[in-house]
């Protein structure tokens, strides 16, 4: 059976591979593709550049993951809908939103976000509060994406909050291994 | 699992020229009376500083974050004077 040179150009390979389509079908179906089991990801909310790089260095280092930083709520939702995380280190004192208004408002525009990637509709994602804030002020309320799971106090050596942010991510994470 | 050298040396360098420009900000906020600047960089102080192991800023982050929300102009002044005193000894004697 012979094609027809409009079904040729629908056929045509070099289409399929060119660096247009490919852009246009990553935009338009890559936000749904699985990232389970591959490099694991992890959303850093913090508004204090020297803590987010030293962090972001170091969990590279050790466990070779995918850490993103968002130094604004508006930021760190438009990152959530973009791409599932893992975990989720939250900074309580952001600015504009708290730590706790900042998850409930991307927790709310999630449920109306077509492109939303699969696995947040499957998983709660782990949240870890990450402030100088004492604990009992600040706890985030479990909702449909997100589920609090600890509290790391800033106020500490570096060291200390490097090893339980470890232990979060390897208690919450499976696969996660330290290099 | 090991966390030796944590922080490398370029890291903290930059750690303390944003300090003294936090600093130089600090002394235009006291002038234009931007107090949730200065509780911000006392926040930020008092949660970052024993991290990169400068505990002796610690103390005046958490001075400097009260006096501003409490809107103490003498205690903020006095805070921020000895913010600036205490990270240029710092980058004298330890950088």
């Amino acid at each position: 059976m012979s094609l027809s040179a409009a079904e040729q150009q629908i056929y045509n390979k070099e289409f399929f591979e060119s660096p247009v389509f490919k852009a246009t079908y990553q935009k338009m179906f890559g936000r749904r593709q699985s990232v389970s089991g591959k490099v694991k990801r992890i959303l850093l909310i913090e508004d204090d550049i020297d803590m987010s790089e030293v962090i972001q260095l170091r969990l590279k280092k050790m466990y070779s993951c995918k850490v993103d930083i968002a130094s604004d709520p508006f930021e760190a939702m438009n990152k959530m809908v973009e791409g599932y995380y893992d975990l989720i280190i939250l900074d309580w004192n952001l600015p504009v939103l708290n730590g706790e208004e900042t998850l409930l408002r991307a927790d709310q525009a999630m449920a109306y976000e077509p492109g939303l990637p699969i696995e947040w509709d499957k998983n709660e994602v782990p949240v870890v509060v990450f402030s100088s804030t004492a604990q009992e002020d600040c706890k985030v309320r479990k909702t449909k994406h997100f589920n609090y799971v600890g509290h790391i106090s800033k106020a500490q050596p570096l060291n200390k909050i490097l090893t339980t942010i470890a232990d979060f991510i390897q208690r919450k994470t499976a696969g996660f291994r330290a290099v | 699992m090991s966390f030796s050298n944590q922080i490398p040396h370029e890291m903290k360098v930059v750690y303390i020229q944003r300090r003294l420009s936090d600093f130089a900000e600090c002394n235009r906020a006291i002038e234009t009376g931007d107090f949730s600047f200065l509780e911000k960089v006392g926040h930020q102080v008092k949660g970052n500083a024993q991290s990169f192991g400068f505990d002796a800023l610690s103390p005046i982050g958490i001075a400097l974050e009260t006096a501003a929300k409490e809107r103490n102009i003498e205690n903020i002044k006095k805070a921020v004077h000895d913010f600036g005193t205490a990270v240029a000894n710092i980058q004298k004697t330890e950088l």
